[in-house]
């Protein structure tokens, strides 16, 4: 079956006072329908810019995709013009984020805003779609929910207010939905509801799901396939069980070496030597090589391709090029 | 490790404002001004009191490039006299109003409670009086000089500075910095001199500027009125008011003063709100 | 094994809605309800909580930074609050914190070597300038920066290297008592690892003793020798870390350490490790136990009696009706 969504070669660039940041560099990844895909990695590895990417939000100046195709249903969204992609955001690709607070409107009620978004793309009248958003805080698990349509999110817990987002970005049955570190500014004890309805959703919606997290323990309990990105560059991508039990790249062991587990313990972190690579300017061929004990004198001359070593599990690394 | 090069904060600000245009303006007025109050005695043509009645009303010529006023005075020269007492003025007030607002304003951002109201309390109260009429009720209660305008200048600037400060103190509170700076044993007075106060800057910075149009205004104002500084020194506002009777017949003898007046003060203006643009995204760090 | 810091029914109070001249206030804020644990000389207790646990709360009040509205917490044998009148140098020199946030914690317009160095000033532990640059270059190799960085601002530093110098601030008078409020929170992972690894280093080469709160239990589990639970000001379960994994009593620390997302395989099914409800404002605790709107196993009892603080077992705390 054709993929969903398909990401190749995407490159976004942001040109700034200290230089070009090369936020994304040449990206290539695909989701299926009904697939949860896991984005993961740490700070400036270029996770939220693919999304910010894919759904034409990349403020320009000093942002712009340069190079490469992202192909969604098989049209090409890079083509299209702002108008048309208005028309896809929300309605066929819909994006939660990290901060609930600040996505909503602090002045406007919680169903207005829900039927605000419904009426932008359906025309449906704002009564009717605030009737629409009291169903949808049903189906998130909102208490109460004739009541809360006519609530502040000021009134609302972060749990609740990241509720309401989901309910926004599901009113119109998106195909995709981004999920940008939907958890990671809510308390511990409310992280499972959230995810957990995320995944109850998809699984009754049958949409596809990009989720973007810098925890592997939310991307191992959640996503069917995940992508490790490093400095705007995937370096590997596999399915969550073979990428997790099996990891290839050197980035991906270090990571999972250097997390405490809750589940177990660890004597000493193993540590990844150095420093996450400066932005406007990466370093020669591989960019992990300054941190990695395997690396050899291709690794500083030659970007490594990104290629499968074994089924459905690929890696960007020279140590694995034949 | 390849590490970014760091350049010193006031070379980052100076670009930033370099790119406003507008700011530029401002900033080339402003100085224009600050030269012909220093520079005064070297590059005024005449001398600003020296009377000529022949050549009273002269309109604008090669000898005297902005003509001459009623008593035969060359209206440049005593123009840029003028920027020097009014910088005078200036500078004066507005050191006097700094002390003393930064110092209501950093004692009540930083102790809060009953002394902040107090002090806010008090502040309310000068605010409460439009303006001009405060400065205008000090002045006439001491009586018309120099000094008394300084006094009634900067008493009136107060509140707007402990406004600024006390936003700017309470911002910088929050910072784990100061929970730390007591954590090691600071004392409170060191805290506020070297912690908070330097973070508190920028945004005094730029209440500096903008005030400085305010207080040119305002003592022009009241020059005009008569209740600043006295003819036959040649204070813009002073020369307005002497002027006004010549308006039909030697209108230049109003006009220049007027036009000094406007520009400086949209210099500052300028200048100011050039100044806040550039140095709010440093504060963003 | 010697106590060094203990607290004994502290709370905590704040006032909601006093008046401008004498007017009562209508609430209080229940931020710490009756805490008490104590922390062994070289050992490290872990404090976890979500928002509204009151822990942060509980840090600055053993740092003396904020009084107690009730209770006591002793340090070396000596109540703080008389510590602190008669002494407070010296207590300021043996307690010390590392903050969260390494963006907020350390002052813009200080030079490393003065944020390092001032404490040492103030305090006198530095006959000249020249001694005193020395000695924040020692510490500062000693957390892992370079002497080059005296002369830099924070500003110049990434988030990591940051907290190398808050925690190097925190050594410089020599402390034996480190509060530590979410150090690596804000951290990426790599970053994390590098710092708990250099607080374990330095813990050993210096015998210090920490209070480590944080809202992560996985870096909790590495780090502490000690855990206590906290729940809307109160502890919930405390015990020594081994035993509060294995065998978590209190209902509220097992429901949490279940619905933690883990990396396992098979890969755990979250829907059935949901906690109910939401967390309650301290302003409007619940009767009875913080926990019982959320909790399970929540019996009568539980809604209108608020359980005992008990040793159930050697050294393992609970305060639940149902253990």
């Amino acid at each position: 079956m054709e993929p969903l969504l398909e990401v190749r070669d995407l490159a976004t660039y942001f040109y700034t006072d200290e230089g070009t940041v090369k936020a994304l560099d040449g990206v290539s990844f695909s989701i299926g329908q009904g697939e949860i895909l896991g984005l993961v990695g740490e700070t400036g590895c270029g996770k939220s810019v693919t999304a910010t990417s894919i759904m034409g939000l990349i403020p320009s100046p000093p942002g712009k995709i340069v190079q490469g195709s992202i192909l969604f249903n098989g049209r090409e969204l890079l083509s299209l013009s702002e108008q048309q992609m208005r028309h896809i955001r929300g309605k066929d690709i819909a994006m939660i984020f990290q901060d609930p607070a600040s996505s909503l409107n602090p002045v406007l009620r919680v169903g207005f805003q829900v039927a605000e978004a419904i009426w932008a793309h359906t025309g449906t009248p704002i009564r009717k779609g605030i009737l629409r958003a009291a169903e949808l805080f049903g189906l998130v698990n909102i208490p109460d929910p004739q009541k809360t349509v006519n609530r502040y999110p000021h009134q609302l817990s972060g749990g609740m207010k990241q509720r309401v987002m989901i309910a926004m970005a599901l009113s119109l049955n998106p195909k995709l939905l981004i999920a940008d570190e939907p958890t990671t500014a809510l308390d511990v004890s409310i992280q499972a509801q959230i995810l957990s309805l995320i995944k109850r959703l998809q699984r009754d919606y049958g949409s596809s799901v990009l989720l973007i997290s810098h925890d592997l323990g939310v991307i191992s309990t959640m996503a069917h396939r995940v992508a490790v990105m490093y400095s705007g560059l995937i370096v590997e991508q596999g399915r969550v069980e073979d990428l997790f039990q099996d990891p290839l790249h050197p980035y991906t062991k270090g990571l999972l070496a250097a997390i405490p587990r809750v589940d177990e313990d660890k004597d000493e972190l193993a540590v990844i030597e150095g420093t996450l690579p400066n932005p406007t300017d990466p370093p020669s061929g591989c960019r992990f090589h300054p941190r990695c004990s395997l690396a050899t004198d291709a690794c500083k001359i030659e970007r490594p391709p990104l290629k499968a070593v074994k089924p459905a599990h690929e890696v960007a690394c020279h140590v694995y090029a034949r | 490790m390849t590490e970014k090069k760091i350049k010193h904060p006031a070379f980052v600000i100076w670009n930033q404002l370099k790119k406003n245009k507008i700011a530029v303006i401002g900033l080339i007025i402003v100085s224009l001004y600050v030269f012909c109050a220093i520079f005064a005695p070297y590059i005024s043509p005449y001398d600003p009191t020296k009377q000529n009645l022949a050549e009273s009303f002269q309109s604008p010529n090669v000898r005297h490039l902005l003509g001459c006023d009623d008593f035969g005075r060359d209206i440049l020269s005593r123009i840029i006299w003028g920027a020097r007492i009014s910088l005078l003025i200036q500078l004066s007030s507005v050191v006097l109003a700094l002390i003393i607002g930064i110092l209501l304003g950093a004692l009540g951002g930083y102790y809060g409670g009953k002394i902040d109201e107090v002090i806010m309390r008090f502040m309310d109260i000068l605010l409460a009086f439009p303006g001009m009429l405060l400065a205008l009720a000090i002045v006439a209660m001491l009586g018309p000089s120099l000094r008394n305008l300084i006094i009634a200048i900067g008493v009136y600037s107060v509140p707007q500075f402990a406004r600024i400060t006390r936003g700017a103190v309470l911002a910088v509170r929050a910072n784990e910095y100061i929970v730390g700076a007591k954590a090691i044993g600071e004392s409170d007075a060191a805290i506020i001199l070297r912690y908070v106060l330097p973070n508190a800057l920028s945004p005094i910075i730029v209440q500096t500027t903008l005030r400085m149009a305010t207080v040119l205004l305002t003592a022009s104002g009241l020059g005009f009125l008569g209740l600043g500084v006295q003819p036959p020194n040649p204070e813009w506002g002073t020369m307005l008011s002497s002027a006004r009777m010549y308006l039909r017949a030697a209108p230049h003898v109003a006009i220049f003063p007027g036009l000094a007046i406007m520009i400086t003060v949209l210099g500052f203006n300028f200048l100011g709100d050039g100044l806040q643009d550039a140095l709010n995204p440093r504060l963003k760090e | 094994m010697s106590t060094l810091v203990s607290t004994e029914g502290l709370c905590k109070y704040f006032p909601i809605g006093r008046g401008i001249v004498r007017s009562k206030p209508i609430g209080w804020v229940r931020a710490v309800d009756g805490v008490s644990f104590s922390i062994d000389a070289g050992k490290t207790l872990g404090l976890v909580g979500e928002s509204g646990s009151g822990k942060s709360t509980t840090g600055l009040l053993l740092l003396g930074l904020l009084e107690p509205s009730a209770g006591s917490i002793i340090f070396d044998g000596r109540p703080i609050d008389e510590f602190l009148k008669d002494n407070p140098k010296q207590f300021r020199r043996r307690v010390q914190v590392v903050f969260q946030n390494p963006f907020a914690s350390l002052n813009p317009r200080m030079t490393v070597r003065d944020i390092v160095g001032r404490g040492m000033k103030l305090h006198g532990l530095a006959e000249s300038e020249k001694e005193l640059t020395e000695k924040v270059a020692a510490l500062l190799v000693e957390v892992g920066l370079r002497e080059e960085h005296l002369n830099r601002y924070p500003h110049e530093f990434s988030g990591g290297q940051r907290q190398r110098i808050a925690i190097a601030r925190a050594l410089a008078l020599n402390p034996e008592f480190i509060v530590l409020d979410e150090p690596t929170s804000a951290l990426d992972v790599s970053v994390q690892a590098q710092i708990l690894n250099l607080l374990k280093k330095l813990q050993r080469l210096r015998g210090l003793t920490y209070l480590f709160i944080s809202h992560n239990l996985a870096v909790v589990r590495h780090i502490s020798n000690n855990v206590a639970v906290m729940y809307l000001g109160k502890i919930m379960e405390s015990s020594p870390k081994g035993e509060l994994f294995s065998q978590p009593l209190h209902p509220y620390t097992q429901a949490l350490l279940s619905s933690i997302p883990k990396i396992s395989f098979p890969p755990e099914d979250i829907e059935t490790k949901v906690i109910e409800g939401d967390i309650p404002s301290p302003v409007s605790p619940p009767s009875g136990c913080p926990f019982n709107p959320r909790c399970r196993k929540a019996a009568d009892i539980c809604r209108e009696i608020m359980p005992d603080f008990r040793e159930v077992k050697a050294g393992h705390w609970v305060a639940c009706h149902l253990v």
